[in-house]
Protein backbone atom coordinates (compact mmCIF):
# COMPACT_ATOMS: atom_id res chain seq x y z
CA UNK A 1 0.00 0.00 0.00
CA UNK A 2 1.24 3.67 -0.63
CA UNK A 3 0.03 6.28 1.54
CA UNK A 4 -0.53 10.06 0.92
CA UNK A 5 2.67 11.49 2.76
CA UNK A 6 5.09 14.04 3.31
CA UNK A 7 8.22 14.38 1.34
CA UNK A 8 11.63 14.71 2.67
CA UNK A 9 12.04 18.17 2.74
CA UNK A 10 11.19 20.64 6.14
CA UNK A 11 9.41 23.19 3.77
CA UNK A 12 7.02 20.17 1.98
CA UNK A 13 6.91 18.82 5.90
CA UNK A 14 5.80 22.18 6.68
CA UNK A 15 3.45 22.55 4.04
CA UNK A 16 1.68 19.33 4.90
CA UNK A 17 1.28 20.69 7.97
CA UNK A 18 -1.17 23.23 6.66
CA UNK A 19 -2.19 21.43 4.38
CA UNK A 20 -3.73 18.39 6.84
CA UNK A 21 -6.57 20.77 7.75
CA UNK A 22 -7.27 20.94 3.95
CA UNK A 23 -6.60 17.20 3.70
CA UNK A 24 -9.58 16.96 6.38
CA UNK A 25 -12.05 18.48 4.28
CA UNK A 26 -11.83 15.85 1.29
CA UNK A 27 -11.74 16.36 -2.36
CA UNK A 28 -9.91 14.79 -4.88
CA UNK A 29 -7.44 15.23 -7.53
CA UNK A 30 -5.64 13.87 -10.71
CA UNK A 31 -2.00 12.04 -10.28
CA UNK A 32 -0.90 11.77 -14.19
CA UNK A 33 1.70 9.32 -14.82
CA UNK A 34 4.39 9.56 -17.91
CA UNK A 35 7.30 8.04 -19.25
CA UNK A 36 10.10 9.12 -20.97
CA UNK A 37 13.63 7.20 -22.64
CA UNK A 38 15.05 11.18 -22.98
CA UNK A 39 17.72 11.72 -25.28
CA UNK A 40 20.02 8.48 -24.69
CA UNK A 41 17.01 6.32 -25.74
CA UNK A 42 15.42 8.44 -28.39
CA UNK A 43 18.37 9.50 -29.86
CA UNK A 44 21.35 7.72 -28.96
CA UNK A 45 23.97 7.73 -26.67
CA UNK A 46 27.04 9.54 -27.61
CA UNK A 47 30.71 8.45 -27.57
CA UNK A 48 31.35 11.16 -25.16
CA UNK A 49 29.19 9.09 -22.87
CA UNK A 50 31.18 6.08 -23.11
CA UNK A 51 34.61 5.73 -21.32
CA UNK A 52 35.99 3.72 -24.20
CA UNK A 53 34.55 5.79 -27.13
CA UNK A 54 31.85 3.75 -28.20
CA UNK A 55 28.15 5.25 -28.98
CA UNK A 56 24.74 3.30 -29.08
CA UNK A 57 21.56 3.77 -30.94
CA UNK A 58 18.11 2.30 -30.38
CA UNK A 59 15.55 1.19 -33.19
CA UNK A 60 12.99 -0.04 -30.15
CA UNK A 61 12.84 0.40 -26.52
CA UNK A 62 9.44 -1.67 -25.84
CA UNK A 63 8.29 -1.67 -21.95
CA UNK A 64 5.58 -3.10 -20.50
CA UNK A 65 4.50 -1.23 -17.30
CA UNK A 66 2.41 -3.69 -15.50
CA UNK A 67 1.42 -0.53 -12.80
CA UNK A 68 1.59 2.29 -12.18
CA UNK A 69 0.67 3.51 -8.45
CA UNK A 70 -0.05 6.20 -6.09
CA UNK A 71 -1.88 5.44 -2.97
CA UNK A 72 -5.73 5.45 -4.20
CA UNK A 73 -5.25 5.11 -7.32
CA UNK A 74 -3.15 2.36 -10.05
CA UNK A 75 -3.15 2.00 -13.40
CA UNK A 76 -1.82 0.00 -16.31
CA UNK A 77 -0.99 -1.98 -18.01
CA UNK A 78 0.13 -0.19 -20.37
CA UNK A 79 2.99 -0.85 -23.25
CA UNK A 80 5.18 2.03 -24.66
CA UNK A 81 8.15 2.63 -27.13
CA UNK A 82 10.83 4.72 -25.68
CA UNK A 83 12.10 5.25 -28.80
CA UNK A 84 8.93 7.33 -29.80
CA UNK A 85 9.26 11.04 -28.92
CA UNK A 86 8.42 11.73 -25.22
CA UNK A 87 7.30 11.75 -22.28
CA UNK A 88 4.48 9.84 -22.41
CA UNK A 89 1.41 9.63 -21.00
CA UNK A 90 1.14 6.30 -18.22
CA UNK A 91 -1.85 7.06 -16.12
CA UNK A 92 -4.37 9.43 -15.15
CA UNK A 93 -6.23 9.00 -11.74
CA UNK A 94 -8.18 10.61 -9.46
CA UNK A 95 -6.43 10.19 -6.17
CA UNK A 96 -6.92 12.27 -2.45
CA UNK A 97 -5.84 15.32 -2.62
CA UNK A 98 -2.92 15.55 -0.82
CA UNK A 99 1.13 15.90 -0.52
CA UNK A 100 2.45 12.29 -1.52
CA UNK A 101 5.91 10.96 -0.70
CA UNK A 102 5.66 7.53 -2.88
CA UNK A 103 4.63 6.09 -5.98
CA UNK A 104 5.82 3.08 -7.72
CA UNK A 105 5.88 1.59 -11.01
CA UNK A 106 5.97 -2.13 -12.48
CA UNK A 107 7.55 -3.18 -15.20
CA UNK A 108 6.87 -7.05 -15.46
CA UNK A 109 5.68 -9.17 -18.29
CA UNK A 110 2.05 -9.79 -19.38
CA UNK A 111 -1.12 -9.27 -21.49
CA UNK A 112 -1.32 -5.59 -22.58
CA UNK A 113 -3.54 -4.26 -25.04
CA UNK A 114 -2.35 -3.31 -28.34
CA UNK A 115 0.35 -1.43 -29.67
CA UNK A 116 4.05 -2.64 -28.41
CA UNK A 117 2.03 -4.52 -26.02
CA UNK A 118 1.37 -7.28 -28.48
CA UNK A 119 5.05 -8.02 -29.11
CA UNK A 120 6.01 -7.85 -25.67
CA UNK A 121 3.36 -10.38 -25.08
CA UNK A 122 4.31 -12.60 -27.99
CA UNK A 123 7.81 -12.77 -26.92
CA UNK A 124 7.24 -13.06 -22.99
CA UNK A 125 9.12 -9.85 -22.03
CA UNK A 126 8.92 -7.00 -20.21
CA UNK A 127 11.64 -5.25 -22.10
CA UNK A 128 12.18 -5.34 -25.31
CA UNK A 129 15.67 -3.58 -26.70
CA UNK A 130 16.91 -3.34 -30.01
CA UNK A 131 20.01 -1.17 -31.79
CA UNK A 132 23.49 -1.00 -32.48
CA UNK A 133 26.51 -0.55 -30.60
CA UNK A 134 29.65 0.97 -32.36
CA UNK A 135 32.99 1.06 -31.06
CA UNK A 136 36.38 1.22 -31.72
CA UNK A 137 37.19 -2.04 -31.93
CA UNK A 138 34.23 -2.82 -33.79
CA UNK A 139 30.43 -3.05 -34.42
CA UNK A 140 27.51 -4.88 -33.25
CA UNK A 141 23.65 -4.96 -33.51
CA UNK A 142 21.59 -6.11 -30.98
CA UNK A 143 17.48 -7.70 -30.24
CA UNK A 144 17.51 -8.70 -26.56
CA UNK A 145 14.67 -9.37 -24.91
CA UNK A 146 13.88 -9.41 -20.80
CA UNK A 147 11.53 -11.00 -18.75
CA UNK A 148 12.81 -9.04 -15.80
CA UNK A 149 9.49 -8.31 -13.43
CA UNK A 150 10.71 -5.34 -10.89
CA UNK A 151 8.95 -2.72 -9.07
CA UNK A 152 10.59 0.89 -8.74
CA UNK A 153 9.23 2.19 -5.71
CA UNK A 154 9.96 6.10 -5.98
CA UNK A 155 10.06 9.15 -3.74
CA UNK A 156 9.02 12.44 -5.62
CA UNK A 157 9.42 15.41 -4.52
CA UNK A 158 6.97 17.35 -3.58
CA UNK A 159 3.93 15.27 -5.28
CA UNK A 160 1.23 17.85 -3.94
CA UNK A 161 -2.02 17.06 -5.97
CA UNK A 162 -4.54 19.66 -5.42
CA UNK A 163 -7.94 19.68 -4.90
CA UNK A 164 -9.31 19.37 -8.30
CA UNK A 165 -5.92 19.97 -9.61
CA UNK A 166 -3.08 17.87 -10.64
CA UNK A 167 0.23 16.40 -9.72
CA UNK A 168 2.53 14.64 -12.26
CA UNK A 169 5.35 12.12 -11.95
CA UNK A 170 7.69 10.95 -14.07
CA UNK A 171 8.94 7.11 -14.93
CA UNK A 172 12.03 7.95 -16.55
CA UNK A 173 13.96 5.44 -17.64
CA UNK A 174 17.88 5.53 -18.34
CA UNK A 175 18.83 3.68 -21.61
CA UNK A 176 22.71 4.14 -20.51
CA UNK A 177 22.76 1.26 -17.71
CA UNK A 178 22.38 -1.44 -20.12
CA UNK A 179 26.29 -0.53 -21.08
CA UNK A 180 27.05 0.02 -17.40
CA UNK A 181 30.24 -2.04 -16.27
CA UNK A 182 28.73 -2.77 -12.68
CA UNK A 183 25.73 -3.37 -10.79
CA UNK A 184 25.00 -0.96 -7.43
CA UNK A 185 28.34 0.53 -8.40
CA UNK A 186 28.07 4.50 -8.27
CA UNK A 187 31.20 4.68 -9.96
CA UNK A 188 30.14 2.14 -12.86
CA UNK A 189 31.34 3.39 -16.10
CA UNK A 190 29.71 3.09 -19.47
CA UNK A 191 31.35 0.93 -21.83
CA UNK A 192 31.31 -1.33 -24.50
CA UNK A 193 33.75 -2.68 -26.12
CA UNK A 194 33.31 -6.17 -23.89
CA UNK A 195 29.87 -6.43 -25.49
CA UNK A 196 31.74 -6.22 -28.94
CA UNK A 197 33.98 -8.35 -28.20
CA UNK A 198 31.13 -10.83 -26.67
CA UNK A 199 30.08 -11.19 -30.46
CA UNK A 200 32.03 -14.58 -30.66
CA UNK A 201 30.91 -15.60 -34.54
CA UNK A 202 31.70 -12.12 -35.70
CA UNK A 203 28.69 -11.87 -37.79
CA UNK A 204 27.78 -8.61 -36.04
CA UNK A 205 25.16 -10.01 -34.12
CA UNK A 206 25.38 -9.95 -30.30
CA UNK A 207 23.43 -12.16 -29.22
CA UNK A 208 21.96 -13.75 -26.13
CA UNK A 209 23.65 -17.05 -26.18
CA UNK A 210 26.90 -15.10 -27.36
CA UNK A 211 26.35 -12.88 -24.04
CA UNK A 212 25.34 -16.03 -22.00
CA UNK A 213 28.62 -17.43 -23.21
CA UNK A 214 30.85 -14.39 -22.01
CA UNK A 215 32.00 -14.41 -18.36
CA UNK A 216 32.03 -11.12 -16.53
CA UNK A 217 34.73 -12.05 -14.32
CA UNK A 218 37.47 -11.31 -16.60
CA UNK A 219 36.22 -7.94 -18.05
CA UNK A 220 36.69 -6.31 -15.04
CA UNK A 221 32.92 -5.55 -14.09
CA UNK A 222 31.28 -5.64 -10.44
CA UNK A 223 28.68 -7.30 -9.74
CA UNK A 224 27.89 -6.24 -5.93
CA UNK A 225 25.69 -8.38 -4.29
CA UNK A 226 24.66 -10.39 -7.08
CA UNK A 227 27.54 -12.95 -6.93
CA UNK A 228 25.30 -15.38 -8.91
CA UNK A 229 25.98 -13.02 -12.42
CA UNK A 230 28.25 -14.82 -13.96
CA UNK A 231 27.84 -14.16 -17.15
CA UNK A 232 26.76 -10.89 -19.73
CA UNK A 233 23.47 -11.92 -20.17
CA UNK A 234 23.01 -12.64 -16.55
CA UNK A 235 24.52 -9.13 -16.10
CA UNK A 236 22.32 -7.16 -18.20
CA UNK A 237 18.98 -9.22 -16.77
CA UNK A 238 19.92 -7.90 -13.63
CA UNK A 239 21.13 -4.03 -14.71
CA UNK A 240 17.16 -4.13 -16.11
CA UNK A 241 16.48 -3.20 -12.78
CA UNK A 242 18.38 -0.50 -12.28
CA UNK A 243 16.22 1.21 -15.30
CA UNK A 244 13.90 3.00 -13.46
CA UNK A 245 14.35 6.43 -12.12
CA UNK A 246 11.41 9.12 -11.19
CA UNK A 247 11.29 12.81 -12.53
CA UNK A 248 15.29 12.88 -13.97
CA UNK A 249 17.40 11.68 -12.06
CA UNK A 250 15.52 10.71 -8.73
CA UNK A 251 16.30 7.71 -7.55
CA UNK A 252 13.93 4.45 -6.68
CA UNK A 253 13.83 1.48 -4.54
CA UNK A 254 14.27 -1.33 -6.24
CA UNK A 255 12.18 -4.08 -5.33
CA UNK B 1 32.52 16.95 34.94
CA UNK B 2 32.75 13.98 36.95
CA UNK B 3 30.18 12.63 38.14
CA UNK B 4 29.78 10.87 42.05
CA UNK B 5 29.30 7.35 42.07
CA UNK B 6 26.89 7.75 45.03
CA UNK B 7 24.67 9.88 41.99
CA UNK B 8 25.26 6.70 39.77
CA UNK B 9 24.02 4.12 42.50
CA UNK B 10 20.67 4.49 42.01
CA UNK B 11 20.71 4.59 37.98
CA UNK B 12 22.30 1.79 37.98
CA UNK B 13 20.45 0.01 40.63
CA UNK B 14 17.11 1.05 38.29
CA UNK B 15 18.84 -0.35 35.11
CA UNK B 16 19.87 3.60 33.63
CA UNK B 17 23.44 2.19 32.98
CA UNK B 18 25.59 0.14 32.32
CA UNK B 19 25.06 -2.23 29.58
CA UNK B 20 21.76 -1.12 27.63
CA UNK B 21 18.86 -3.18 26.94
CA UNK B 22 19.25 -5.13 23.81
CA UNK B 23 22.85 -4.45 23.37
CA UNK B 24 24.71 -7.24 22.87
CA UNK B 25 28.47 -8.51 22.32
CA UNK B 26 29.47 -11.31 20.28
CA UNK B 27 32.63 -12.90 19.54
CA UNK B 28 33.81 -13.07 16.60
CA UNK B 29 36.30 -15.62 14.81
CA UNK B 30 37.77 -17.01 12.01
CA UNK B 31 36.58 -19.87 9.67
CA UNK B 32 39.95 -22.14 8.70
CA UNK B 33 39.50 -22.37 5.07
CA UNK B 34 39.45 -25.54 2.48
CA UNK B 35 43.17 -26.21 1.30
CA UNK B 36 42.25 -29.04 -1.07
CA UNK B 37 38.89 -29.39 -2.96
CA UNK B 38 37.45 -29.72 -6.74
CA UNK B 39 35.79 -27.45 -8.43
CA UNK B 40 33.50 -27.77 -11.65
CA UNK B 41 33.75 -24.92 -13.08
CA UNK B 42 31.56 -25.41 -16.65
CA UNK B 43 31.10 -29.20 -16.45
CA UNK B 44 35.01 -29.51 -15.73
CA UNK B 45 36.48 -31.00 -13.08
CA UNK B 46 39.83 -29.02 -11.38
CA UNK B 47 41.67 -30.20 -8.42
CA UNK B 48 42.74 -27.10 -6.38
CA UNK B 49 45.57 -27.64 -3.85
CA UNK B 50 45.99 -24.22 -1.90
CA UNK B 51 49.92 -23.79 -0.57
CA UNK B 52 49.58 -20.30 0.75
CA UNK B 53 46.96 -17.92 1.01
CA UNK B 54 46.24 -14.70 2.88
CA UNK B 55 43.25 -12.30 2.56
CA UNK B 56 43.54 -8.47 3.93
CA UNK B 57 39.93 -7.34 5.39
CA UNK B 58 37.84 -4.77 7.38
CA UNK B 59 35.20 -3.78 9.04
CA UNK B 60 32.58 -6.37 9.15
CA UNK B 61 28.92 -5.66 9.85
CA UNK B 62 26.04 -7.87 10.17
CA UNK B 63 23.21 -5.76 8.89
CA UNK B 64 18.61 -6.15 9.36
CA UNK B 65 16.58 -6.99 6.41
CA UNK B 66 16.16 -4.30 4.09
CA UNK B 67 13.41 -1.88 5.36
CA UNK B 68 9.94 -3.28 3.94
CA UNK B 69 7.32 -0.46 2.82
CA UNK B 70 5.85 1.16 5.56
CA UNK B 71 2.72 3.29 6.49
CA UNK B 72 3.17 7.15 7.13
CA UNK B 73 3.03 7.80 10.61
CA UNK B 74 3.77 11.20 12.50
CA UNK B 75 7.47 10.54 12.80
CA UNK B 76 7.43 11.26 9.10
CA UNK B 77 6.98 15.15 10.48
CA UNK B 78 10.08 15.11 11.53
CA UNK B 79 12.40 12.42 9.71
CA UNK B 80 12.62 12.56 5.68
CA UNK B 81 13.30 8.91 3.39
CA UNK B 82 16.72 7.53 1.99
CA UNK B 83 17.12 7.23 -1.08
CA UNK B 84 18.82 3.88 -2.92
CA UNK B 85 20.95 3.99 -5.73
CA UNK B 86 19.60 2.67 -8.66
CA UNK B 87 19.79 -0.93 -9.00
CA UNK B 88 20.81 -1.40 -5.18
CA UNK B 89 18.86 -3.85 -3.03
CA UNK B 90 19.45 -1.89 0.08
CA UNK B 91 20.23 -3.50 3.58
CA UNK B 92 18.91 -2.79 6.48
CA UNK B 93 20.78 -0.95 9.50
CA UNK B 94 23.66 -2.61 11.32
CA UNK B 95 23.21 -4.88 13.52
CA UNK B 96 26.63 -5.81 14.90
CA UNK B 97 29.77 -4.44 13.92
CA UNK B 98 33.52 -5.16 13.93
CA UNK B 99 35.58 -2.56 12.82
CA UNK B 100 39.35 -2.98 12.58
CA UNK B 101 41.86 -4.67 9.95
CA UNK B 102 43.41 -8.16 9.82
CA UNK B 103 45.56 -9.86 7.63
CA UNK B 104 44.33 -14.00 7.36
CA UNK B 105 46.88 -16.26 6.71
CA UNK B 106 44.81 -18.82 4.78
CA UNK B 107 46.71 -22.22 5.88
CA UNK B 108 47.85 -21.25 9.11
CA UNK B 109 44.89 -19.37 11.11
CA UNK B 110 43.00 -22.02 12.90
CA UNK B 111 39.51 -22.44 12.91
CA UNK B 112 37.93 -20.32 15.63
CA UNK B 113 40.53 -17.69 15.97
CA UNK B 114 39.52 -14.65 17.47
CA UNK B 115 38.87 -11.68 15.65
CA UNK B 116 38.07 -9.80 18.48
CA UNK B 117 34.18 -9.08 19.16
CA UNK B 118 30.79 -7.37 17.33
CA UNK B 119 28.77 -5.03 19.22
CA UNK B 120 25.71 -4.14 18.27
CA UNK B 121 21.88 -4.98 19.18
CA UNK B 122 19.49 -7.63 19.05
CA UNK B 123 17.40 -8.35 16.17
CA UNK B 124 17.14 -9.95 12.79
CA UNK B 125 20.36 -10.44 10.47
CA UNK B 126 19.72 -10.58 6.85
CA UNK B 127 22.86 -9.56 5.63
CA UNK B 128 26.45 -8.37 6.58
CA UNK B 129 29.36 -6.14 4.84
CA UNK B 130 32.87 -6.10 4.85
CA UNK B 131 35.86 -4.51 3.06
CA UNK B 132 39.23 -5.80 1.52
CA UNK B 133 41.49 -3.65 2.50
CA UNK B 134 44.38 -2.50 0.89
CA UNK B 135 46.95 -2.68 4.14
CA UNK B 136 48.15 -6.09 2.70
CA UNK B 137 47.74 -7.63 -1.18
CA UNK B 138 45.35 -10.52 -1.49
CA UNK B 139 47.28 -13.89 -2.09
CA UNK B 140 46.16 -17.31 -3.28
CA UNK B 141 49.66 -19.51 -4.47
CA UNK B 142 48.90 -23.37 -5.05
CA UNK B 143 48.64 -25.30 -7.77
CA UNK B 144 45.19 -26.32 -10.39
CA UNK B 145 45.23 -30.11 -11.90
CA UNK B 146 42.52 -30.76 -14.84
CA UNK B 147 42.89 -33.74 -16.84
CA UNK B 148 46.36 -34.60 -15.58
CA UNK B 149 47.68 -30.85 -16.65
CA UNK B 150 48.97 -29.57 -13.56
CA UNK B 151 49.17 -25.74 -13.39
CA UNK B 152 50.92 -23.72 -11.27
CA UNK B 153 49.54 -20.72 -9.73
CA UNK B 154 50.65 -17.75 -7.41
CA UNK B 155 47.77 -14.80 -7.51
CA UNK B 156 48.67 -11.62 -5.83
CA UNK B 157 45.74 -8.57 -6.29
CA UNK B 158 45.53 -5.45 -4.13
CA UNK B 159 41.95 -4.51 -3.37
CA UNK B 160 39.99 -1.56 -1.83
CA UNK B 161 36.60 -2.17 -2.07
CA UNK B 162 33.41 -3.08 -0.45
CA UNK B 163 31.49 -6.19 -0.23
CA UNK B 164 28.04 -6.48 0.59
CA UNK B 165 25.55 -8.95 1.01
CA UNK B 166 26.87 -11.73 2.62
CA UNK B 167 24.63 -13.98 3.54
CA UNK B 168 24.15 -13.96 7.67
CA UNK B 169 20.77 -14.91 9.10
CA UNK B 170 20.12 -14.57 12.24
CA UNK B 171 17.68 -13.45 15.25
CA UNK B 172 19.99 -12.49 18.20
CA UNK B 173 18.57 -12.04 21.36
CA UNK B 174 20.48 -10.47 24.28
CA UNK B 175 19.25 -12.69 26.77
CA UNK B 176 20.31 -15.85 24.74
CA UNK B 177 23.28 -14.18 22.16
CA UNK B 178 25.14 -16.48 19.92
CA UNK B 179 28.29 -17.94 20.86
CA UNK B 180 29.89 -16.68 18.14
CA UNK B 181 29.71 -15.21 14.56
CA UNK B 182 32.49 -17.18 12.28
CA UNK B 183 33.80 -15.20 9.38
CA UNK B 184 35.57 -17.29 6.73
CA UNK B 185 36.59 -16.82 2.82
CA UNK B 186 36.40 -20.33 0.76
CA UNK B 187 39.58 -20.05 -1.54
CA UNK B 188 37.85 -22.20 -3.75
CA UNK B 189 35.19 -20.13 -4.59
CA UNK B 190 36.89 -17.13 -4.81
CA UNK B 191 39.36 -19.27 -7.83
CA UNK B 192 36.20 -19.99 -9.51
CA UNK B 193 35.51 -17.12 -11.98
CA UNK B 194 38.90 -17.40 -13.25
CA UNK B 195 38.58 -21.12 -13.84
CA UNK B 196 35.37 -20.64 -15.75
CA UNK B 197 37.24 -18.47 -18.75
CA UNK B 198 38.45 -21.98 -20.34
CA UNK B 199 40.50 -24.88 -19.89
CA UNK B 200 43.68 -24.96 -18.16
CA UNK B 201 45.77 -25.04 -20.97
CA UNK B 202 44.56 -21.47 -22.05
CA UNK B 203 44.63 -19.63 -18.61
CA UNK B 204 48.18 -19.34 -18.73
CA UNK B 205 48.39 -16.57 -21.31
CA UNK B 206 52.14 -15.28 -21.24
CA UNK B 207 53.53 -18.85 -21.43
CA UNK B 208 55.83 -18.42 -17.83
CA UNK B 209 54.50 -21.97 -17.14
CA UNK B 210 52.13 -20.23 -14.13
CA UNK B 211 48.49 -18.52 -13.41
CA UNK B 212 49.89 -14.88 -12.29
CA UNK B 213 47.74 -11.85 -12.38
CA UNK B 214 49.85 -10.63 -15.40
CA UNK B 215 48.16 -13.51 -17.89
CA UNK B 216 45.10 -11.82 -19.63
CA UNK B 217 42.14 -11.54 -17.55
CA UNK B 218 43.50 -13.32 -14.61
CA UNK B 219 43.49 -10.21 -12.09
CA UNK B 220 39.88 -9.34 -12.83
CA UNK B 221 39.00 -12.99 -12.38
CA UNK B 222 40.78 -12.66 -8.77
CA UNK B 223 39.03 -9.73 -7.85
CA UNK B 224 35.65 -10.40 -8.86
CA UNK B 225 36.26 -13.78 -7.10
CA UNK B 226 37.62 -12.13 -3.97
CA UNK B 227 34.62 -9.85 -4.02
CA UNK B 228 32.10 -12.25 -4.62
CA UNK B 229 29.72 -12.55 -2.14
CA UNK B 230 29.42 -16.21 -2.62
CA UNK B 231 33.10 -16.82 -1.35
CA UNK B 232 32.79 -15.59 2.18
CA UNK B 233 30.62 -16.98 4.76
CA UNK B 234 29.36 -15.80 8.07
CA UNK B 235 28.22 -18.62 10.70
CA UNK B 236 26.32 -17.47 13.42
CA UNK B 237 27.16 -19.92 16.22
CA UNK B 238 24.78 -21.21 18.51
CA UNK B 239 25.04 -21.61 22.26
CA UNK B 240 26.77 -25.38 22.54
CA UNK B 241 28.63 -25.12 19.42
CA UNK B 242 32.34 -25.56 19.40
CA UNK B 243 33.81 -21.75 20.08
CA UNK B 244 37.27 -22.49 21.68
CA UNK B 245 39.34 -19.72 20.01
CA UNK B 246 42.76 -18.41 19.89
CA UNK B 247 43.99 -15.17 19.35
CA UNK B 248 44.23 -12.98 16.10
CA UNK B 249 43.53 -9.17 17.09
CA UNK B 250 42.89 -6.84 14.47
CA UNK B 251 46.15 -5.02 12.78
CA UNK B 252 44.76 -1.96 12.67
CA UNK B 253 42.56 -0.01 10.83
Amino acid sequence: MLNPTLTHTPAARALLLALLGLAACGGEGTWEAEIWGEDYIEAGIPAEVFADGCAATFDRFDLRVAAAQIEGGEAGPLAVDLTAPGPQPLASVEVPAGLYDEVQFTMAPGDAEGGVGAGLADAGASLVVEGALSCPGGAVDFAWAFDTAVTWACAPDGLNIGKGGAGRSQLTVHGDHLFYNGLEDPEALVVGEAMVAADSDGDGDLTEAELQATAVAPLGYTVGSHGEVSDLWAFLEVQTRSLGHIDGEGHCEVK
Amino acid sequence: MPRSPLLLLPLVLFGCAGKEPGSITVPLQWAAAPTEGTLRPAGRTVEVSLQEGSVSFADLRLHAPAAAARRWGPADLLVGRAHAHPGHDPAGDVRLEALGAWTEDLRAASDGASLGALSGREGEVATASLRLHAGAPQTLVGVLTEGGQQLPFALSVTIDDPIEGVEATALLQAEAPPTAVRLGLDPQAALLPLLESGPLAGLDTDGDGALTAADAGAENSLRFGLLSTLSWTIEVLEAGADTEATDSAPSGG
